[in-house]
């Protein structure tokens, strides 16, 4: 989740992406933390996301699901669903809110956009972090078509050479788009790569 | 150091494209696939994920420089200064009970080396210097700061200068009426740098849905990604 706001890409492509996290704070006694998770975990999943994650065990294209679901730690759990529509994270905010479970809930995304859900849900932006992009030799960096699909890991774990195979497999017909995304998504533990974006952004590469 | 088992090894070279870092590569004379130990962060990736058909590669983190790169590299670790896994903290996420960043106060978190670049502890080190010279807060519960030998020097212990990571998160806050010197700072490190860096502004939201940062952050000539992260507010017991 580190860097979640640093995500590149068009306006139109980033507004089908959008990152939940769910965290405990170990400044924070929790009644029960991992009950509280299960909950928020169930909340997640109910809105289908296209991606989830628990810090504790992996993300869902790489641990088993039901571990995922259900595996917590006593104290400082951090928790993911990603989803691509706006709606989605209206609904997933909504429970939230209803349960009242305590934790604090972060939202990745065109913060417009965010705000406009949270209005409508009855909610108030507490703190943002906003992203100023990369600065330094960028000249270092990949080229952009293959940032945009890396940068969907905030840890950077999704490498570049790996984008480019997919892309290689896509074009001899070994890969569909969506089981090069999956391939990709598996190095990013945390959960929080959008694989339909990343299938949508490899078809692009693919067609040109 | 990740190890890949040079008997089981039959140099398909699949794991090959997987390494974030380029540090896996193929010997030709042995025709088996090899880790370049300067490159390797140890974030573990290939550990993971890699579909190995002999699992031949070992995870094999041995020394204390090492377990550091590991401990900047691979979320999957929890670092002992912070709690959680990966190399920040809780930083705005969990402000709505922490309180760590007030209305007034501008937080920064430069993720230096990302993506995908890597640092050195020097660069580093040189960060904070310079940074020093603006006058920040910084966050204490950060692991770079916990692995510091002098604050004000930027100065790690000797054996973790030369040590390359994949990225390391500087937090810190300033006053808002200091943000231009930050920025005019971070400028400076960006010409001088030779690597990239990764740079995130933290503000608490107004009651009208509005960032008091952005207008200053915009009449300095920046660009503001439209794209953010925003704590809504649901953490009790909520600091206002």
């Amino acid at each position: 989740m580190t860097h979640t706001h640093h995500r590149i890409g068009s306006i139109d492509s980033l507004k089908r992406d959008y990152v939940v996290l769910i965290m405990a704070s170990r400044h924070v006694k929790y009644v029960d933390e991992e009950g509280k998770f299960r909950k928020a975990m169930e909340i997640l999943a109910r809105h289908n996301p296209v991606n989830i994650g628990n810090m504790v065990v992996g993300n869902k294209y790489w641990r088993d699901e039901i571990d995922i679901m259900t595996k917590f730690r006593e104290h400082g759990n951090i928790i993911h669903g990603v989803y691509t529509d706006l709606e989605q994270v209206k609904e997933v905010l909504r429970e939230l809110k209803e349960a009242n479970l305590g934790l604090s809930v972060v939202v990745t995304g065109v913060y417009e956009e965010v705000f406009k859900a949270l209005k409508e849900v009855g909610l108030k932006p507490h703190t943002i972090n906003l992203s100023l992009g990369i600065w330094g030799r960028t000249e270092k960096l990949p080229p952009k078509e293959v940032l945009e699909i890396t940068t969907m890991c905030g840890h950077c774990m999704v490498s570049p050479s790996l984008v480019l195979k997919m892309v290689s497999e896509i074009k001899k017909g070994h890969l569909s788009p969506t089981s090069a995304a999956i391939e990709l998504a598996k190095s990013c533990v945390c959960g929080v790569f959008n694989v339909k974006r990343a299938e949508e952004l490899l078809r692009k590469i693919v067609a040109k | 150091m990740v190890l890949i088992n040079q008997n089981r090894c039959i140099g398909c070279g699949i794991c090959i494209p997987y390494c974030p870092r380029s540090a896996i590569k193929l010997d030709p004379k042995t025709k088996k696939s090899y880790v370049v130990v300067e490159e390797c962060v140890e974030c573990g990736t290939c550990v993971r994920v890699v579909p190995c058909p002999r699992d031949a590669i070992e995870p094999y983190i041995e020394g204390y420089a090492r377990t550091v790169r590991a401990h900047f590299s691979d979320p999957y670790t929890t670092h002992p200064s912070t709690g959680i896994p990966g190399r920040g903290t809780e930083e705005m996420k969990t402000n709505d009970v922490t309180g760590r960043f007030r209305r007034g106060e501008v937080g920064f978190a430069i993720d230096i080396g990302r993506p995908l670049v890597g640092v050195t502890f020097a660069e580093i080190g040189r960060f904070v210097r310079e940074l020093n010279e603006v006058g920040v807060e910084w966050e204490k519960a950060n692991p770079i700061l916990y692995l510091l030998k002098d604050l004000e020097k930027g100065k790690f212990p000797d054996e973790l200068m030369g040590e390359k990571i994949h990225s390391a998160v500087l937090e810190f806050k300033v006053p808002l009426s200091k943000v231009n010197k930050v920025i005019e700072k971070l400028k400076y490190l960006a010409e001088t740098t030779d690597t990239v860096f990764s740079v995130g502004v933290i503000s608490r939201v107004d009651e009208d849905f509005s960032i008091p940062v952005v207008k200053l952050l915009k009449e300095l000539g920046l660009e503001v990604s439209p794209w953010a992260k925003t704590n809504v507010g649901l953490g009790r017991p909520l600091i206002e």
